[in-house]
């Protein structure tokens, strides 16, 4: 009977499985044919079309036959139960989408040109877009498929799919940050696949308990509640999966950002939690009080032992969200926290001020500053003002920056002397971005000037990795050269004001100083290795060939000042790279295969994260944690 | 007890339409029973909970001896049916629809099956959307009949089918399957060809049975009586069992059930001439009770 129904099914869509060949064979003409943008492009959007529009199609449409002429009447007469009918038609249309979907998922995977609307193709990474994408596409289809058995206009079940479906993707786009990190990966698929199969088994019991074919009031009204009942049993599914008994629920920490001070490894993580890894008790702490949001800056200063922060909170009030209330500081270690002012309160000199910039501690650790701006009905002052004081919070002083407008405002770096300051003011338009970095001096206000405008202020904005270096010495910056149409990265020394380029319409990823602060290990998409630019000499040198580019590189420097680099090598397998000062290859160490696992499918969304440590490295992925002793070559489970 | 099917207490409402009301039914092993009612009365609701295509808002459904629920498929093993309107799927041929039915039926005979095929002049290579409705309707009775049914569920079938094969079907098909221990439920609204066949009668109206009797003995008690009298005259001797009542200026023609010695004293004594006595068709019987 199974089978009949479900041969039924297949020979009902031969139309729409014509369809798909028809796409497919598109594709693979195209595959073969070029490997120009356009070509690609248009293989991309039928690529992303094809299998969400079949699954609309499949699932909107399977029981719209049923309901054309009453057929729903002889099928169900016939001794089968209707929940083998459900469950064999959704079977039926589910293998004939899963079929499509794997056949044009192989020929991109295969097909040279069709790679190519991928980037950078990696298979790990490709398996876990070819997942997310299959869930989507799941997800679509049972929710279409659920809906068609309640009405019988497949347009209005279409439409209905897509509102819904469309309603779940962008609640899944606005807490995946949140999901994975409470759930992990797997807890996250875990919770969108439940809320898929909740919706589907709720359909069935609807359908097969309730609903009367015979009458649109009561299918009208089995839709309401089998809407209802969905949302309820969906929160039902969370509510599961966040118990921690439930053995998909183990949370996993996502990391973002990266800084490392000494031995110290810090690391920020989506929710804007900062993280220490404590290298003598060899475990991740998270740091007391400290709580940002995205743009936790990582950027510590290293010479004065303290780092700068600002604490979010309700600041008294029992509604609303957290907002940032305190400018605070402490020890690296995260003990001796103090406030260096405090936003909100009447006995308060910075009440109802915003901070406007990042907390920067100057070289010695003794003192604190920061930008601040006013609420809108302060009277008398209405500019920004820069403040600075002690790290106790005494000895609070003030200077306002009418120069500041509307520009955005980093603190880059405090002179030894204690006397200057030097920002970078960041202003957006439509098309540019403006940058200007200052030196103030605390005494007598704007000293030199540097400044550059950007065409592409995107680019600047969201190329990752730290751009000053460990001692805030140098700033890594782009270059807009006008006469030339020329956008170069360059140095700029924050001491002498001096600038030298780098390099032309390179834009560098990855970018990692090395501890002694003169050297600058990078990559970016043209070249297939690792790059150090030395500061001091201005001179450039390929420090790490990467045979295969399909592996993003991840590299770091030892606290000694030795390079390490994980990456493919042409005989296969996932190696740490340890090299000389020469940046000849000095040993190689094999990935062991459960740790390469285990980071493998979350590299699909986000690389793991290697830092180098004293004669140790760190391995941080979703997953876990491990670190590996580079003396004994010993991996052990961090967490 | 030899019942085949027992319906005891079923209703059904659609919306605030009660169409079935505590509805009561016993069919005998391999008889027929006939079943009338106006359009929209509730016969094919009735089939269709049979089947169960429909729930019923309440009430039993007896089937073999054992109660039957909304979500049971296994008792339609024995059970075939041939609605008014076939609807089978355009794409598949007359041979593959007879396929995809046998998966469903234990008992299906493909020799049957053909047999049928050809008796009732169907070609197997035929698509179904090619064909007449009345063609439908004959592949409907094949799948029917080559499931050889213990029930046999006719929703008003043989309207649509072309004189030769309606005979065949009232004259022979009926016989041989019925003599074969099936029972057939024959709900219709020609009602002179169910005449016929049937061997129990039940009239639906109003959601109710308002008939439910075995045909033969029905027959020989029902009597319409023409007689010369004044409706005023009539409604004075109180006379009971009148089905039906049509006055004109000669006087009253009557349907009478059951029919006895003394009603017919009665109405002899208020009459101005002998009263005549006949048997009504069906068509009478049936305008008599549902009017």
């Amino acid at each position: 009977m199974f089978g009949k129904i479900f041969l039924k099914e297949w020979r009902d869509n031969w139309l729409l499985l014509s369809l798909t060949a028809l796409v497919l064979a598109a594709l693979i003409v195209l595959g073969i044919s070029g490997q120009d943008k356009a070509t690609v492009g248009v293989a991309g959007v039928l690529l992303i079309l094809v299998l969400p529009v079949t699954a609309l199609l499949l699932g909107s449409g399977a029981y719209g036959s049923e309901y054309k002429d009453n057929a729903w009447s002889y099928l169900f007469s016939r001794p089968v139960r209707k929940s083998t009918v459900w469950i064999s038609k959704y079977l039926a249309l589910l293998s004939f989408l899963a079929a499509a979907f794997l056949i044009l998922n192989l020929a991109v995977a295969i097909l040279p040109g069709l790679k190519a609307v991928l980037a950078d193709f990696y298979a790990p990474s490709f398996v876990g877009r070819v997942v997310l994408y299959g869930l989507v596409i799941f997800l679509i289809f049972t929710i279409a498929y659920s809906l068609s058995i309640l009405s019988e206009k497949p347009l209005i079940v279409l439409a209905l799919s897509v509102l819904i479906g469309g309603l779940i993707f962008w609640l899944h786009t606005q807490f995946i940050q949140f999901f994975r990190e409470r759930y992990g990966t797997w807890g996250f698929f875990a919770w969108f696949g439940l809320f898929i199969a909740v919706s589907f088994a709720l359909a069935s019991i609807l359908t097969l308990a309730k609903v009367d074919f015979g009458q649109k009031a009561k299918k009208t009204w089995a839709f309401i509640w089998f809407v209802l009942l969905f949302l309820a049993l969906s929160f039902l599914a969370e509510i599961l999966i966040v118990s921690k008994g439930h053995p998909l629920a183990k949370p996993g920490i996502v990391f973002w950002q990266t800084s490392k001070i000494h031995d110290t490894a810090y690391l920020g993580t989506y929710t804007g939690r900062l993280m220490r890894y404590d290298s003598q008790k060899d475990a991740f702490r998270p740091m007391p009080g400290v709580f940002n949001d995205y743009g936790l800056d990582l950027e510590f200063s290293s010479a004065g032992g303290k780092i700068g922060f600002i604490k979010y909170s309700h600041a008294g009030r029992l509604w609303g969200g957290m907002t940032p209330s305190e400018a605070c500081a402490a020890n690296l270690d995260g003990s001796q926290v103090t406030t260096l002012a405090r936003f909100y309160g009447k006995d308060s000199a910075l009440n109802g001020w915003s901070p406007w910039s990042n907390i920067l501690i100057s070289s010695d650790g003794s003192q604190a500053a920061f930008v601040a701006v006013p609420p809108p009905r302060e009277k008398g002052k209405t500019q920004p003002h820069l403040y600075w004081m002690k790290v106790d919070g005494s000895a609070l002083k003030s200077k306002p920056l009418d120069f500041l407008g509307k520009s955005s405002v980093k603190l880059l770096s405090w002179s030894e002397d204690g006397k200057d300051i030097v920002l970078r003011l960041a202003e957006k338009s439509v098309h540019s971005l403006w940058v200007r970095i200052i030196r103030f001096s605390l005494d007598a206000g704007v000293g030199r000037t540097w400044e550059t405008r950007l065409p592409f202020p995107n680019n600047y904005e969201w190329i990752p990795g730290s751009s000053l270096s460990p001692t805030r010495r140098y700033l890594i910056t782009q270059l807009w050269d006008e006469t030339q149409e020329k956008e170069a990265t360059a140095l700029l020394d924050l001491a002498s004001f001096k600038i030298k380029e780098i390099g032309t319409n390179v834009p560098l990823f990855g970018r990692t100083w090395s501890p002694r602060d003169d050297r600058l290990a990078f990559t970016s998409f043209r070249s297939q290795g690792v790059w150090v630019y030395a500061a001091l000499e201005g001179s450039l040198k390929k420090a790490w060939e990467q045979p295969d580019k399909r592996i993003r590189l991840s590299f770091d420097w030892l606290a000694d000042g030795r390079l390490l680099v994980a990456g493919k090598e042409k005989d296969g397998g996932d190696t740490l790279v340890l090299l000389k000062e020469d940046f000849s290859p000095d040993r190689r160490i094999k990935f062991p295969e459960e740790i390469w696992r285990k980071i493998a499918l979350p590299q699909a969304y986000y690389r793991y994260i290697l830092i180098g440590l004293e004669e140790k490295a760190l391995i941080v992925s979703e997953s876990g944690a491990w670190r590996l002793d580079l003396k004994t070559e010993q991996w052990t489970k961090v967490y | 007890m030899n019942d085949t099917l027992k319906i005891e207490d079923l209703s059904k409402t659609f919306g605030r339409k009660k169409v079935l009301q505590r509805l009561n039914l016993s069919l005998e092993k391999g008889k027929v029973c006939g079943l009338l009612g106006l359009n929209g009365e509730g016969k094919t609701t009735l089939i269709r909970i049979l089947l169960g295509v429909i729930p019923r808002d309440a009430g039993r459904v007896i089937y073999d001896g054992q109660p039957v629920k909304f979500a049971d498929a296994a008792y339609k093993r024995t059970i075939g049916y041939i609605a008014e309107e076939n609807i089978f799927y355009g794409r598949m041929t007359v041979r593959e629809l007879l396929r995809f039915n046998a998966a469903f039926y234990p008992s299906w005979s493909g020799r049957k099956a053909e047999d049928y095929l050809g008796r009732f002049g169907l070609a197997g290579r035929d698509r179904i959307r090619t064909l007449s409705r009345g063609q439908k309707l004959k592949l409907g009775c094949v799948v029917a009949l080559a499931a050889s049914p213990g029930l046999l569920l006719l929703d008003d079938p043989t309207s649509g089918l072309d004189v030769p094969t309606r005979q065949d079907f009232l004259r022979n098909i009926i016989r041989e399957i019925t003599e074969g221990g099936t029972t057939v439920l024959f709900a219709s609204h020609q009602v002179h060809e169910l005449e016929k066949v049937i061997d129990r009668l039940a009239i639906l109206h109003g959601g109710r049975l308002v008939l439910d009797v075995d045909y033969e003995d029905f027959r020989s008690k029902i009597k319409k009586v023409s007689l010369a009298v004044t409706p005023e005259k009539l409604e004075k001797v109180k006379v009971e069992g009148i089905v039906s009542q049509r006055s004109s200026t000669d006087g009253c023609e009557l349907i009478v059930y059951p029919w006895n010695e003394k009603k017919e004293k009665t109405l002899a004594a208020v009459s101005h001439t002998p009263i005549e006595t006949s048997v009504p068709s069906l068509e009478e019987i049936f305008v008599g009770y549902v009017s």
